[in-house]
């Protein structure tokens, strides 16, 4: 089992800046995710890694050891292609003896270390067929085979699910999951799908525009967003502006235009700055009567999602909140109602548009 | 819809027939008994071809087009599938550049760039008396047909199976040997069997480069049409028509020359 680890990682390509500096440890066995929108940099992160680019700037050390310029093959790592990349002139057999064969692995262990991995992948039947006469997800499977029969050091995927139907693609997290946690390598997984880096991640690192927003795990990432972009990025948030009024604890006030909220930080803002909440739609309460703490607003739409009801509360001051309530909960477009916007499920973010 | 296939098949029948026809009588005229090169023949003999393979210019031409053809397909090849996958994987800005010098030879007409040629060994003090000269221009000719058949081989390859056999250890070259060439195979091949009959047939860049004494089969059947009208050439034609068809099927049988699909 290996760490891996990014020092300051760059990577530009003539004047385009695709990685400005990334800074990520990753711990021995543990599935870490690069989530992010298209052209924030994750592949480029990820190739790096394998070797398939050379940084412009930054280290990058598996168990401390420096790879930074290290060619691909010389680093031992398994690599899982988001069109798999198969070879198509040779068997599924065949394509998992390669890297075996490149690291001189004698005849006997060959066809043991072959027989066990496509065991585990739920292959052993289709040992003698070419790539083209598997179907999507059993290709995806022998990818994920090549890529670890070779037990390398570090697994590598990048949006290997792409390609996959959605019922396929839920199957296949779970799948890809158990598997790592099995074998227990050091894995790094690219998507920019919200929900497979939550179902599958350790940890979660959050991108935009070659810099890492944010590192943690699914609930630090969805409560506690760092920034507005992970938290416009990763589910549905309300963003209150104001400035903030002072602190009481842990909690710092803001004063909004339609009253004081307070609210959780990771960061530390000076009073009277101006600042920006985010609060998700589902966290919020709405009650008929007046509640302590409540501010008064107005039904302006209701849409019925099924398990939920999703309003629009139009606030005093004419802030739009989204809300999102159990389908039990009955309010009319129209209706006189008060928003309860707890302190522990409000926080402040980040906004460099502010 | 009917009519429409009807004539369709006509069209291509037609088309078969123009470009057959004259090979098919050049043919049937080599067999001609008469004094002749003319159709209809007057009558079967082989004397035609006793005297081809009878005559020494003859020979010596037909040995040095089948050596000039191999040696030039051999070069191309080591020279066109190297340009070609730099081309198609790794060339930065001069990329189009890259692609139009390498392709110049295709594009200027032939003649232009035999004379090119000409002027350029005699500047550099080779000239044309060794064969070198004619090696070479050869070569330079081939070059362009069998880099576009690599190059569309190679796009149609993902980049990421080459990247798949580095990150599984493979040595750049070792990726190159188990996973790319494999399967451009078919793209070389056919670029080789280009060039060979490119070579074979070539005549502008013979004419100028050739050495003195020297000669090529199709200058020599030129040369002696001058003098002779008899069926000689026509014999001549027919074992040119035999070794590149000869070449096609032997190529077939060796490797196959269906695209290998995937
Ligand atoms: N070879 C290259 N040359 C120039 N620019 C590049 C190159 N590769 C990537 N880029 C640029 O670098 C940035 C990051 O690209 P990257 O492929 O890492 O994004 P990504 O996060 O993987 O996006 P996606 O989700 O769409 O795959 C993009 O702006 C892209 O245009
Ligand atoms: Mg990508």
């Amino acid at each position: 089992m290996t760490k891996l680890k990014l020092d300051g990682l760059q990577k530009h390509y003539g004047t385009v800046a695709a990685v400005k500096g990334i800074d990520l440890d990753v711990a021995e066995g543990e599935l870490v995710s690069l989530l992010g929108p298209s052209g924030c940099g994750k592949t480029t992160t990820l190739r790096c890694v394998a070797g398939f680019e050379l940084p412009t700037g930054g280290r990058i050390t598996f168990d401390g050891n420096e790879v930074t310029m290290l060619p691909p093959e010389r680093r031992d790592i398994g690599m899982v292609f988001q069109n798999y990349a198969l070879f198509p002139h040779m068997t599924v057999r065949e394509n998992l003896r390669f890297g075996l064969e490149m690291r001189k692995v004698d005849a006997a262990s060959m066809e043991r270390r072959v027989a066990d991995v496509l065991g585990m992948v739920q292959l052993t039947s289709m040992e003698t067929r070419y790539p083209r006469q598997l179907s999507g997800g059993q290709q995806q499977r022998v990818a994920l085979a090549r890529a670890l029969v070779i037990e390398p050091k570090l697994l590598l995927l990048d949006e290997p699910l792409a390609n996959l139907d959605a019922k396929l693609r839920d199957e296949m997290r779970f799948f890809i999951r158990s598997l790592q946690k099995r074998v227990g390598i050091t894995t790094l997984y690219v998507t920019h799908d919200q929900a497979e880096a939550m179902v599958m991640s350790d940890r979660i690192v959050v991108m935009f525009d070659g810099l890492i927003h944010q590192v943690g795990g699914a609930r630090d990432i969805y409560d506690r967003p760092a920034t507005r972009q992970v938290a416009s990025f990763i589910g549905l948030s309300n963003f209150v502006t104001g400035r903030v009024a002072g602190r009481d604890g842990s909690l710092w006030r803001l004063e909004t235009s339609f009253g004081t909220i307070s609210c959780g930080a990771g960061i530390a803002p000076g009073a009277g700055s101006p600042a920006t909440a985010m609060v998700r739609p589902e966290a919020i309460d709405l009650s008929a009567a007046p509640v302590a703490g409540a501010f008064p607003g107005r039904v302006s739409e209701r849409f019925f999602l099924g398990n939920l009801v999703d309003y629009r509360i139009t606030m005093s001051d004419g802030t739009l909140l989204q809300v999102q309530q159990p389908a039990t909960a009955a309010f009319a477009p129209g209706d006189e109602v008060h928003a309860t916007l707890p302190a522990e499920r409000a926080w402040l973010v980040r906004d460099d548009a502010a | 819809m009917k009519g429409g296939k009807l004539l369709l098949g006509a069209a291509v029948t037609s088309v078969y027939v123009f470009l057959m026809l004259p090979i098919a009588i050049v043919v049937i005229a080599s067999f001609n008994s008469g004094k002749y090169l003319k159709f209809p023949p007057e009558g079967f003999s082989l004397r035609w071809y006793a005297n081809f393979f009878g005559s020494q210019p003859f020979m010596d031409a037909t040995l040095l087009s089948f050596v000039l053809a191999v040696v030039a397909a051999a070069v191309a090849t080591v020279i066109a599938v190297p340009a070609a996958l730099y081309y198609v994987r790794h060339a930065g800005r001069w990329r189009e550049t890259f692609r139009m010098l390498t392709l110049a030879p295709l594009l200027l007409p032939e003649i232009l760039t035999a004379i090119a040629l000409l002027f350029f060994y005699y500047q550099i003090g080779i000239g044309t008396k060794s064969a070198l000269g004619l090696y070479l221009g050869h070569v330079v000719i081939c070059i362009p047909f069998f880099f576009l058949q690599v190059t569309s081989a190679l796009y149609n390859i993902s980049p990421s199976l080459e990247e798949a056999a580095r990150s599984l250890g493979a040595t750049s070259w070792t990726s190159f040997r188990r996973v790319t060439l494999p399967l451009i195979k078919p793209g070389v091949i056919n670029g080789a069997l280009f060039a060979f009959i490119i070579s074979f047939d070539n005549v502008s860049i013979s004419l100028l480069l050739k050495g003195v004494g020297t000669t090529t089969l199709p200058m020599q059947v030129f040369d002696y049409l001058r003098w002779d009208f008899d069926p000689t050439t026509a014999a001549a034609s027919t074992v040119s028509i035999a070794m590149t068809l000869g070449a096609v099927i032997l190529v077939d049988r060796l490797v196959g020359l269906r695209a290998m699909r995937y």
